[in-house]
């Protein structure tokens, strides 16, 4: 049966904005400096890209991000190692390294669309939100800046963090610790960079799930994250919702059950980029 | 307002008079007095020292007496003790206050509602609110500093669209005792003033 998305079609595009801003780098200095300039400003940028997915792969443990960075190290030493000769008939000319370098830049090219189409390498935020309001009926003006408890349950601490690196492996959600609960932060395609590589995370002002030690768990929503659905939908019900599905989640994981994590948020039908 | 508390009150605001102790003095020294006796002692006016004789007599402090000596009727005021002593009970005035507090009310957050609430930092209950008061140029911002027991009450609140609860009923599920009822009734009567909450009619 098909899904009514509850949430508005994604046109964000800032996980297209590093590869517009290379090209139009490499564009500009090609144009100054000459093609090999060009194509090397390419290539150094994708190290620098490399760096950061390097910093994101550390932060998330994400296979994802592993992968990704493997793949822009390759794919930038191989496009550095591109020589440009202006008097032959083939001007970019491939040497041995970059040659040998092609075979890993497809590997891994081929790897990572594979963990795009399994969405392993996704921020899975909107697919939560969208799991979050299938069953929620709309209501107009219930919006209300106020956290939500939503229920209490027992929790194990050493299984809670357990469960919040499996969170943060799969992208899922981002936790944050503190002396006496766990906050987890769904993130959306494009907001990672803020999250990842940001100072000092306001995570209290976004959308969390907060699982305390003492078993009582919270939700709060944003106000951006609630306008983000096409409808003005029962923001108590959204709420208990939400809570409730990080609940079943945490119950999945106790029950070494994670690929239901995994398979409930793919019914929602989200893409990869979205 | 209990009689006991009036007579604190007025004997309060005599006493922090300039020329109080002056009076009490005369008093002390004296077996009784009339007010014109006493002013032209102290060299103060005699309206002044009737008022504060007459303040000490409501007060409890001292004994009058009418006499007439042949003249017109005067009162002659006596210092009751040396020792002026009060207590207030305040379990005595408020006791019935709050046992007819209506635990059974049964509120949620108004749809709509004026008020944003700060969370108390890296903690789940709430520190301090905002009010938006009036319309337009008029508006104005009201805010409440909580005690942390209203922020853990005000934080299971149920939602605008959420079902309607009791007091009693939020109290345990936020882990509130029940001798905390008097403050948590404070600021629920004062949120529904502002129609940031409202009750099941």
């Amino acid at each position: 049966m098909q899904r009514i998305k509850k949430l508005k079609p994604d046109r964000n595009i800032t996980g297209l904005l590093p590869a517009i801003f290379s090209l139009i780098a490499g564009g500009c200095v090609a144009v100054i400096f000459g093609p090999k300039a060009g194509i090397d400003t390419i290539g150094v940028i994708i190290l620098v890209y490399a760096t950061f997915s390097l910093i994101a792969a550390i932060k998330t443990e994400s296979i994802g991000y592993w992968v990704s960075t493997i793949y822009m190290y390759c794919m930038g030493t191989y496009v550095i190692f591109i020589e440009f000769r202006p008097y032959a008939a083939k001007k970019f000319y491939l040497t041995s390294e970059a040659k040998f370098l092609f075979i890993w830049v497809i590997f891994f090219m081929l790897w990572l669309i594979y963990m795009l189409i399994t969405k392993r390498s996704k921020w899975r935020g909107r697919d939560i939100m969208e799991a979050a309001a299938q069953d929620v009926a709309e209501g107009e003006n219930t919006y209300t800046s106020r956290p939500r408890p939503v229920d209490r349950i027992n929790i194990d601490k050493e299984q809670l963090f357990a469960f919040a690196k499996y969170l943060k492996k799969n992208l899922i959600a981002m936790p944050y610790y503190d002396h006496e609960k766990v906050i987890f932060v769904p993130v959306k395609m494009g907001e990672e960079y803020g999250i990842l590589f940001g100072p000092n995370i306001s995570y209290w002002d976004r959308t969390w799930i907060s699982f305390e030690y003492s078993g009582d768990v919270s939700v709060n929503i944003s106000k951006d994250y609630y306008l983000d659905y096409k409808e003005d939908l029962s923001f108590d019900q959204l709420c208990d919702s939400l809570g409730n599905l990080f609940i079943k989640f945490y119950e999945h994981f106790k029950n070494q059950e994670e690929v239901r994590i995994i398979d409930h948020l793919n019914e929602m039908k989200i893409g990869p980029f979205s | 307002m209990s009689e006991k508390y009036n007579k604190l009150a007025t004997f309060g605001s005599f006493i922090s008079k300039s020329y109080a102790l002056d009076i009490l003095k005369v008093l002390y020294t004296y077996q009784d007095v009339s007010a014109s006796e006493a002013a032209s002692r102290l060299g103060l006016h005699i309206n002044t020292v009737q008022e504060f004789l007459e303040a000490m007599y409501r007060s409890d402090i001292v004994s009058r007496e009418e006499v007439s000596e042949k003249k017109r009727p005067y009162f002659r005021y006596k210092l009751k003790s040396s020792v002026i002593k009060f207590d207030l009970n305040l379990d005595e005035i408020f006791r019935n206050h709050q046992e007819s507090l209506p635990t059974e009310m049964k509120i949620r957050e108004s749809k709509s509602s004026p008020a944003t609430f700060n969370r108390a930092k890296g903690n789940l209950f709430f520190s301090s609110m905002v009010i938006m008061i009036g319309e337009g140029r008029e508006r104005k911002e009201k805010r409440i500093n909580l005690t942390k027991t209203q922020g853990v009450f005000l934080y299971n609140l149920p939602f605008p669209d959420g079902q309607f609860q009791g007091i009693a009923e939020i109290m345990a599920k936020a882990k509130i005792k029940k001798e905390n009822l008097a403050e948590i009734m404070d600021i629920v009567n004062l949120l529904l003033d502002y129609n940031v909450v409202e009750k099941q009619q």
